[in-house]
Parts: structure tokens; C-alpha cells; sequence
């Protein structure tokens, strides 16, 4: 019997990702996260937390191209801001991403916690998955609060200055933690510097493994069907997949 | 007698069997020893090195929490700048707390009072209630933009959020100049207190939650 001649796909698609998942064991692992089983009764509402891992790459990638061009001093911050609204070029268009960005990701952020809320969706075996997306909820916060600090414009500066006393009126931890913002007993050169560091470095950072940490429990304890679901919750067969699956 | 003396509890043994179990270093009770050692080790050494690194980098960033305000005398020129004004008795100073400001983050505001006889009040122009700066309206007082925070004319709270009374400079007048000192805080009897952030209390069982920055 004569070989057949292998087709376009199978060289150029299937053989790199064989050569790639033989090695690796990638291909098989993005498939155990992407073709999992789902309740059939899923709705749109469960798509309100795959919305927000968009948003949040999208405010990653936004971000990174506004830290070419920002300038995190106090003397420059604001003029580094004007320049890419006003003269760099559709600078306009990825400052209004990642600032109207921010927005939506809020507002996803508490859909998609009501969502969950509602649904009962935290409870036995989810607790995990309710705990790291309440981590990721402060997470998100602080990233609002530091980022709207690096407009540098006179709104930034006095909405900073009153968060930071805000965070000051807590007891006890309330004086440091406010000093450990400022960088400092008043708000100086190096507040900015903090923010900005904190922002771009600590709190994605944060972000991105607590993302990592949210999903892998989504995979491995699958999705809930609506409170309004037809199909009888069985809760010895749910014990029985989740003991399996370990 | 067991087959294997690893399986064996060590105090089951007398010394000189134990010493004798140990003696080869093939056996299973030496590979067990080495292994719990080794974890022991990695673990440890480990810790250790992680401390050495963090420490440093924490003390790196937590020391801003631990600072005290440094102040600075500024000089506002000849007192004569500032006469007694019974209608409108505050004059607004700007200047900078810092003799190398950076920027404008060091410009203050304060309110200036000629009392008479080269005595004067220096007035802060942070809210106490979250840091907002205030305006002084005539004789009548202060009022706050941000979450409408009121105060007399000597800076004590009279409606609204804030907790204390208005910050003030200590003054002093030498070779006919007056000169801003340290910035202090104040109690409703307008008592000195040390300086503390706004929202803050400094009397009252309140203050307690608030320990002021070491001196």
C-alpha cells in the first residue's frame, strides 16, 4: 500500500503541535482548559468572567505601551500624560482604552460577583474560587486607586490625598499604612514613584496569579447550572465527580 | 527482632545497636538520615538565605512608614506685610515648606493673623477631616470644597466630618520678620499636640487607635 502524501494541515498545523505537545504536554493542557464539559444550561451570565480576563489583558497590553511614553516624576507625569493624549500618534486612543478600560472592568468585576452571589455559586465545593476572586476583587481596587494617582493633574493629586488619608483613619495600622503610601510622612516626589511601581509591578503581578489560582479551580470543579435549571442537582453525583477528578 | 532495623523505633534500640545500624552507610537507616537531613538542610538554608534577602528589602520599603515630618523655618518677610485687619483678619501665604522643593509638592498654604503686639497666628490650610485645603471666608471661619467641613475664625470644627481643629505654624518674629516654625496640631481648647494626619484625633479615647510617628 503507498504512503500517502501527508496534506497542507496535517504539515503545517498538526505535526508542529504533535512535535510541541510530545515535548511539552501544552496542547493537551490548553485543551483540558478550553473543550471542558459545561452545563448544558449555561447562560450569558456565565460569561461575564471570561469578559473580565479580556479586559484585564487588554488593560495589560494598553498599559505597557502607555508606560513607553509616561514619565513618572512629578514635574513630567503630567506633561508625559498630555503628550500622549494630545501629540503621540492614536495615543488618544490607547490612553481612553485603558482609562475607560478600567471602568468596564469594574463594573464587570461586580456583575460578575453578583452573578456568582446569586447563582449560589460559592458555596460547597467553591469556597476557593469565591476566596480568590474576593483577593482579585481588592486587587482590582488597589489598581483603580494607584492608577488614578498617575494622571498627576489636580484631581489626581487631592482624590490621592484624601484616599490616603482615608486609609489613615484605620486603627492602629492606619498612620503606617497611609506613610507606607506617601512614601513618607507628606506626600512628596517619591509617592508617585510608589504608586507607579505598585501599579505597573506589584499589583499585576498579584493579578495575574491570583487569575491563575481562580481558573484552576474553575477547571477542576466545573461550572454551576442556573438556580433555574431543570436538571435535578444531584449531590452525590457532584461528591462523586469532584472525588473522581482528584 | 524485626528484618529491618529502619523499621524499628531508634529508642528501641540500645546505643551500641543503633551505632551499629548506622555503621554502613548503604543501609536503609543511614539513606533515611541522610534524606530527612538533606530536606532538613534545603529547607533551612533555604529560609535562611530568603531571610537574608528580605529583610533588607522590607526594611527597604516599610522605612517611609516610620518617619517623622522634618520642618523647616520659612521666612515670610517684614511683619508689616501683615497688618491688623478686623473685617478680613486672615492674609493667604504661600510658600514652601522645603528650601529644595520638589516641584510643587512642597507649596503650603497658611492663613496669617495679626494679633498685635508682634504676635501672630498662623492658620494650616489642610482639612481635618481628609486633607483638603480650605478657605478662609472674612472673620467668620473656614469651609472645606470636599465634604463641606466648617471651622471658626481660630480654626476649631463647628459643622461637618472633620475630627480635630485646624492645624497651625508655630511663629516668631526676629529682626522684624516673621518666621514660620514647626506645624503642630490643636484640641478643641486649642492645646498643642504633635502633629498627627487628618482624620486623626489627638484627644479622646479615639487617639489611642492613632500612635503618632516616633520623635
Amino acid at each position: 500500500m503507498p504512503r500517502t502524501r501527508p496534506t497542507a494541515r496535517e504539515l503545517v498545523v498538526d505535526a508542529p503541535l504533535e512535535w510541541i505537545e510530545e515535548r511539552s504536554g501544552f496542547v493537551g493542557l490548553i485543551e483540558k482548559f478550553l473543550f471542558r464539559n459545561v452545563p448544558s444550561d449555561t447562560s450569558w451570565l456565565q460569561t461575564l468572567g471570561s469578559s473580565l480576563l479580556i479586559v484585564f489583558v487588554l488593560q495589560a497590553t494598553t498599559g505597557v505601551l502607555l508606560a513607553m511614553n509616561y514619565d513618572p516624576s512629578p514635574a513630567g507625569a503630567y506633561n508625559s500624560i498630555r503628550y500622549i493624549t494630545d501629540d503621540a500618534t492614536l495615543g488618544w486612543l490607547i490612553r481612553g482604552m485603558h482609562k475607560w478600560g478600567s471602568s468596564v472592568m469594574v463594573i464587570l468585576l461586580f456583575l460578575h460577583m453578583a452573578r456568582t452571589f446569586f447563582f449560589g455559586a460559592y458555596k460547597y465545593p467553591r469556597e476557593l474560587t469565591w476566596i480568590t476572586g474576593a483577593i482579585l476583587f481588592i486587587l482590582v481596587m488597589a489598581m483603580s486607586f494607584t492608577g488614578y494617582l498617575l494622571v498627576f493633574d489636580q484631581r489626581a493629586y487631592w482624590a490621592t490625598v484624601v484616599g490616603v488619608n482615608i486609609n489613615g483613619t484605620a486603627p492602629i495600622v492606619g498612620p503606617y499604612l497611609a506613610d507606607f503610601l506617601k512614601a513618607g510622612p507628606t506626600f512628596n516626589g517619591q509617592t508617585l514613584s510608589r504608586f507607579y511601581s505598585l501599579h505597573m509591578l506589584v499589583l499585576p503581578g498579584g493579578i495575574i496569579t491570583f487569575i491563575f489560582l481562580h481558573n484552576w479551580f474553575v477547571v477542576k470543579l466545573g461550572v454551576t447550572s442556573p438556580p433555574w435549571s431543570k436538571k435535578r442537582y444531584d449531590e452525590s453525583v457532584a461528591r462523586d465527580s469532584v472525588e473522581s477528578s482528584r | 527482632m524485626a528484618d529491618s532495623p529502619a523499621e524499628q523505633d531508634p529508642e528501641a534500640l540500645t546505643p551500641g545497636q543503633y551505632a551499629a545500624s548506622m555503621a554502613d552507610p548503604g543501609s536503609a537507616r543511614a539513606a533515611l538520615d541522610r534524606g530527612r537531613f538533606l530536606t532538613g538542610m534545603t529547607v533551612g538554608l533555604g529560609g535562611l538565605m530568603s531571610a537574608v534577602i528580605a529583610a533588607p528589602a522590607l526594611g527597604f520599603v516599610l522605612a517611609p512608614a516610620f518617619e517623622t515630618d522634618k520642618h523647616y523655618d520659612v521666612d515670610l518677610g517684614p511683619t508689616s506685610l501683615y497688618p491688623v485687619d478686623k473685617a478680613n483678619p486672615f492674609h493667604v501665604v504661600t510658600f514652601t515648606r522645603d528650601p529644595d522643593p520638589t516641584g510643587d509638592l512642597d507649596r503650603r498654604v497658611a492663613f496669617i493673623r495679626n494679633d498685635g503686639n508682634d504676635q501672630f497666628t498662623a492658620i494650616s490650610n489642610t482639612c481635618m477631616h481628609l486633607g483638603c485645603p480650605v478657605r478662609a471666608f472674612g472673620s467668620s471661619g473656614f469651609g472645606c470644597p470636599c465634604h463641606g467641613g466648617q471651622y471658626d475664625a481660630e480654626g476649631r470644627r463647628i459643622a461637618g466630618p472633620p475630627v480635630r481643629p485646624l492645624n497651625r505654624y508655630a511663629t516668631k518674629v526676629v529682626k522684624g520678620n516673621l518666621i514660620l516654625g514647626e506645624l503642630y496640631a490643636m484640641d478643641e481648647s486649642l492645646h498643642r499636640h504633635q502633629l498627627k494626619a487628618p482624620g486623626q484625633p489627638v484627644t479622646g479615647l479615639l487617639s489611642y487607635l492613632y500612635p503618632p510617628a516616633p520623635q
